[in-house]
């Protein structure tokens, strides 16, 4: 499989002493869809701009197709790199057709070639036809297609999605994501998706980077980045998660549910993770977990625990199971647990 | 410095110049001629200044905040034909409705002479030829700023204010007073002062009305002793009494600010008027209309007919050609050099962001809060300066730059940049970086972004402001009758030189084409105000 894009310890600070991006290295195949993942002003829109050349790393180097566009006394213009980009809100250019906006980057065409490729384009996101039109006339959503359709007319090696669904309202974005992706890979496109929202990337990407103040913090695939998150915020960040502490010894721990497995031997002190789905509840009145709200979601119920002393935990379960304000019950876990070593503070 | 800040600060630096020397002057005050001015009735000048420009300022406030709130509050007959004919009277320049209602109502007009032959000679009339009539006249061409600005902010501001006051208990007339006005402060403020920036400006018509300002004095100086250091001296105080209207505007504004909510905020919803009611709301605005549009036009267009059938005035052939050849020229040089500093400007501004740039813009529109004969004063001493240096270092041979083509149009451009700078920037505003990113990504060059992106996207706007610039410089009196080369005369000039010698008949030829080419930027203004669906 060979790679598509590479940043090698890319660092960019817009003002001095804070690092927007620090050190972030990153490799994506050709033809896979890596999604960015990281709450607002993390650096992943910074990275996206430094990988389109839109701005010039402090440090580091970056190479598309195997050619080095940014690297020390090497900075390629946006418009040599061969990228495509896709942002939040489309920027179409107002003044040209549909035509002409997915026709931009083919000047080099002649005429009916051209012609050709925008109609194939524009078949291609669902939307044939429609050459004649201006921007205005169209929905967010199908803004949205002809701006991916721009973004793919000249072939680039890697197309860059930044938020491109979050100015859609839920429905339509739900939709629209799934018809992206599919014409993503269906092209075989390299993808780069910056994203906010944990569910639009672990149900899109191929591969997960989850990015904290500037660093990435971890890099896989989505199930493995929901199973084994490499730290505990990016545990709390992928999903809903419980955070009990615990003692662990060896292969199991010590904890307010009892005695639990763990997925790696551990000693110590550390912080468990307990996804909420994880945890199965049976009615029991001698047991210490009293049900203190409930909130019926229609698939699932979300049910919230609390011990004596104020612990409370989150358990996710059948929307079907008994289950009142105020009963008492005993939660159990069908799964090992991953445990993080309890920070010293 | 980078060549990146050097271009906008040079060019700023280039176009604010007229005005620090006027302002230079203010620290190296000559005494004798000081002496002088105090002969030659300088108390009387501030006095009648500073009472034109309140009287103005007030008259105004009360005819535009008056007309806005009956147009934007409710219906009557009329009133959509009112909303956009009551702003017609801005394409009337002052000293055109000036010497129209000198003929009407002086002692020798037709209005004073029925009057006479209805009720006998001694009958009583106010003098026109007054401070008041001067007031009147310059109300009833400026009041079109408070009026709009007025209109606006009712529109845009009002409505929830109105409803939450009505809902509270207010009725009508309370929540005008105590919450549409106070709301609209800002905007009634700044439309007014406006208003009396173009009072300070006028000479030509206070002249017509034996009202001697400031204004009035420097050109009096000028045209009487040819003295350029008195009129210079004189402009010091025009320049001053401007940046006082400047910052009591800022302090009566006060916090507030102008806020301008989504095309989706819910507009003030008019409530109809009846029987007397209504009638007396499209009096009022028929009456406004027919007094400052209506009466000089159809006055125009009779003696445009007499003059062309019983000329009063032996003129050559061709000689009118010649005037409006000379005044397109001129105006259209103007709005095109305007339209290209501005876009080099602006630009370059937005390519390098920074403090040095937007301080630069801010001095080189200031021109336009300027009285004309400040800036022309201020360009005539450069370049003098300039003159003498030229032939002491004896690079010329006499004046290059004093009374040149080149000199006029650098006094226009430091005048009128702030326009064309205003539109370029509006529409720059809708091109959004990512724009420009996404065409960048799309492998398009610098050069290419500025032909398909920038270009496309900014000539609507800068065509606005080129049209602006272009009628503007058609009504220009102060700074071309200063800086105008020896013989080139415009159509303004033409005007006002036949109603100075009341050949009003005459005058009335040129005065026309000026109010017909007045009509086009007011048409534009209005056509961007009034609400329109999506395109």
């Amino acid at each position: 499989m060979s790679v598509a894009v590479v940043l090698d310890a890319v660092s960019k600070s817009y003002q001095p002493g804070t690092r927007a991006v620090d050190e972030v290295s990153l490799e994506l195949a050709r033809g896979q869809v890596l999604a960015l993942l990281g709450p607002s002003g993390c650096g992943k829109t910074t990275t996206l701009r430094l990988i389109a050349g839109l701005e010039r790393p402090d440090s580091g180097t970056i190479a598309i197709a195997g050619r080095q566009v940014a690297g020390p006394g090497r900075q390629v213009p946006p418009e040599e790199r061969g990228v495509g980009l896709v942002f939040q809100d489309g920027a179409l250019f107002p003044h040209l057709t549909i035509g002409g906006n997915i026709g931009f980057a083919l000047n080099r065409q002649k005429q009916a070639a051209r012609r050709a490729r925008v109609a194939a384009l524009l078949d291609l996101v669902g939307m044939a036809g429609l050459e004649e039109r201006y921007p205005h006339q169209l929905s967010g959503g199908q803004q949205q297609r002809v701006a991916l359709a721009r973004a793919l007319a000249p072939e680039p090696a890697v197309v860059l999605l930044d938020e491109p669904f979050a100015n859609l309202d839920a429905t339509l974005r739900l939709q629209l994501r799934e018809e992206v992706i599919d014409i993503l890979r269906r092209t075989g496109t390299t993808t780069l998706l910056v994203t906010h929202d944990q569910e639009e990337a672990l149900s899109l990407a191929d591969t997960v980077a989850v990015m904290f103040a500037g660093r990435i913090r971890q890099v896989a695939a989505p199930a493995q980045l929901y199973a084994r998150p490499a730290d505990p915020q990016v545990a709390t960040f992928v999903g809903q998660a419980n955070l009990l502490p615990g003692m662990a010894c060896g292969d199991c721990a010590e904890c307010r549910l009892g005695r639990v497995r763990l997925t790696a031997p551990m000693h110590g002190p550390v912080q468990l993770l307990i996804r909420p789905e994880a945890l199965a509840l049976r009615p029991d009145e001698t047991a210490p977990w009293r049900v203190t709200s409930r909130r019926f979601l229609g698939h699932d119920q979300i049910v919230r625990l609390a011990l004596a002393d104020g612990t409370t935990i989150v358990a996710r379960c059948r929307p079907g199971t008994p289950i009142e304000p105020g009963a008492y019950v005993q939660p159990t876990l069908c799964e090992p647990l991953v445990a993080y070593p309890e920070e010293e503070s | 410095m980078s060549l990146r800040t050097l271009v906008p600060l040079s060019l700023a630096l280039l176009i604010v110049a007229p005005l620090l020397v006027v302002a230079a002057q203010l620290l190296t005050p000559s005494t004798e001629v000081w002496a002088l001015l105090w002969e030659t009735q300088l108390l009387g000048m501030l006095a009648s200044t500073a009472l034109l420009t309140a009287g103005v300022g007030i008259c105004t406030l009360l005819i535009g905040t008056s007309l806005a709130w009956l147009i934007s509050a409710y219906y009557f007959p009329g009133r959509r034909l009112f909303a956009w004919l009551l702003v017609l009277p801005l394409a009337v320049p002052s000293y055109v409705l000036g010497f129209v209602f000198m003929a009407t109502f002086d002692y020798a007009g037709p209005t004073q002479t029925a009057l006479r032959a209805w009720f006998g000679p001694e009958v009583w009339f106010p003098e026109i030829r007054s401070l008041g009539g001067a007031i009147v006249v310059l109300s009833l061409v400026w009041y079109p700023y408070v009026y709009l600005l007025a209109r606006a902010a009712f529109a845009e501001q009002a409505a929830a204010g109105l409803d939450t006051a009505r809902a509270l208990g207010l009725s009508r007339r309370e929540a005008f007073t105590r919450v549409a006005l106070p709301l609209a402060r800002p905007a009634l403020v700044a439309g007014a002062t406006l208003a009396m920036l173009e009072t300070l400006t006028d000479f030509a018509t206070v002249r017509f009305f034996n009202v001697p300002t400031l204004s009035e004095g420097v050109f009096r100086i000028w045209e009487g002793m040819m003295d350029r250091a008195a009129a210079t001296e004189l402009a010091t105080l025009l320049l001053l009494a401007a940046l006082l209207l400047i910052v009591l505007e800022r302090i009566l504004r006060g916090h507030a600010r102008f806020t301008q909510r989504g095309g989706t905020a819910p507009r003030l919803a008019p409530t109809p008027l009846r029987g007397w009611r209504a009638a007396t709301a499209t009096l009022a605005c028929a009456t406004v209309f027919a007094v400052a549009f209506g009466l000089p036009v159809v006055q125009l267009v009779v003696w445009v007919v007499r003059e062309s059938l019983l000329p009063t005035l032996p003129t050559a052939e061709g000689v009118g050609w010649r005037y409006i050849r000379t005044t397109v020229g001129l105006a259209g040089g103007a709005a095109l050099l305007a339209s290209l500093v501005a876009l080099l400007l602006a630009s370059s501004v937005r390519v390098e962001p920074g403090r040095i740039g937007r301080s630069a813009t801010r001095l080189a529109t200031l021109g336009y809060a300027v009285p004309g004969a400040v800036v022309g004063a201020g360009t005539l001493t450069l370049l003098a300066g300039l003159d003498h240096r030229l032939i002491e270092s004896g690079v010329a041979g006499g004046l290059l730059l004093t009374g040149s083509l080149a000199g006029l149009l650098y006094g226009y451009l430091a005048r009128f940049l702030a326009i064309t700078y205003a539109s370029v920037e509006a529409s720059l505003d809708r091109v959004t970086p990512q724009l420009v990113e996404s065409a960048r990504v799309l492998g398009a060059r610098p050069l290419r972004v500025l032909c398909r992106i920038h270009a496309p996207l900014v000539r609507s706007g800068l065509m606005v402001g080129a049209v602006l610039v272009f009628v503007d410089v058609m009504k220009e009196l102060p700074v071309t009758l200063l800086l105008r080369p020896f013989g080139m005369d415009t159509l303004a000039i033409w005007t006002y030189m036949l109603a100075a010698e009341s050949f009003w008949q005459a005058a009335a030829i040129p005065a026309l084409i000026i109010v017909g080419a007045g009509v086009i930027p007011v048409a534009l203004v209005m056509s961007g105000l009034e609400p329109r669906g999506t395109p």
